[in-house]
């Protein structure tokens, strides 16, 4: 199966220990990785007072795509 | 075959720069008018060589942490991921030789002694690196009274050239250094050691 390609701006999820974290992707590394592998770089929220959002480094089959959810508008 | 991140330097990286040298060749006018325009190019040409040694360098270190993260059970890989790429200097700002070496030895390797290792002359190498990164911080900066203290800040293309050719050298020495620590680390060859010269 084709592996799965992510562009700059995708939103994504991964796994932290046990949790699921939702990030963004920054940028794609390129094919840098084990047996060529595509990395990502991907940046995830941070808590408010810390010094700004994390990043960290993944590969495709460690991603999940999230969709946008389109905002929903009220009538009037 | 090398590292990913080797190819990806003697590929595109090495065609990025080779087309700065053409544009040099390129470079017409009357004496005075080219010796002006082919020194912005030389200045562009180690801006550019800094950039994409850092790239490399960057590369070889997502390289190496994907190889030490594969051997962990999965649900630590990303506490892992995460701390070694944590304020990395190579994300941040230029590839001096210390911001390489703090870099890299955080995967539990003494770098640059194992680099210096391989060859006595990477040493000296090591030094023309801290040089190239004097200048392009010269040139970003517009001070050049670090480099060129008389106040003439003339860059010529050899020079720029032997730089290159130190980076071109120390590339594969860094492929190489990983190399071994990872087959030790992982008690197997991370990449193919088919190619494990300098060359």
């Amino acid at each position: 199966m084709a592996e799965k390609r992510y562009r700059k701006g995708d939103l994504v999820r991964f796994r932290l220990g046990i949790r699921s974290v939702d990030g963004v992707v920054r940028e794609d590394r390129g094919p840098i990785g084990v047996k060529g592998r595509r990395l990502y770089l991907v940046r995830f929220g941070s808590e408010p007072h810390s010094n700004g959002p994390s990043e960290i480094e993944l590969p495709a089959e460690e991603l999940q795509p999230v969709e946008r959810v389109a905002p929903a508008y009220g009538k009037g | 075959m090398p590292s990913n991140s080797r190819v990806r330097w003697t590929g595109e990286r090495a065609d990025a720069l080779d087309e700065i040298e053409n544009a040099h060749v390129m470079v017409g006018g009357t004496e005075r008018g080219r010796r002006i325009a082919t020194q912005q190019i030389n200045y562009s040409y180690v801006g550019l060589l800094s950039s994409h040694f850092q790239g490399f360098c960057r590369d070889l270190h997502s390289e190496c942490i994907d190889h030490i993260v594969a051997i962990v059970p999965p649900q630590l890989r990303g506490f892992l991921r995460l701390e070694f790429v944590w304020n990395r200097s190579l994300a941040r700002g230029n590839p001096h030789p210390g911001a390489i070496g703090s870099d890299f030895n955080r995967l539990g390797v003494d770098f640059w002694k194992e680099v210096c290792g391989l060859d006595g002359r990477n040493e000296r190498r090591r030094q023309w690196l801290q040089e190239l990164i004097d200048w392009r911080n010269a040139i970003a900066h517009q001070d050049f009274d670090p480099v060129a203290p008389q106040g003439t800040p003339t860059l010529h293309l050899a020079r720029v050239r032997g730089w290159r050719s130190a980076l071109t050298t120390l590339a594969p020495c860094f492929d190489h250094a990983m190399y071994n620590y990872l087959e030790t680390l992982l008690n197997g060859a991370p990449w193919s050691s088919g190619e494990k010269s300098h060359g």
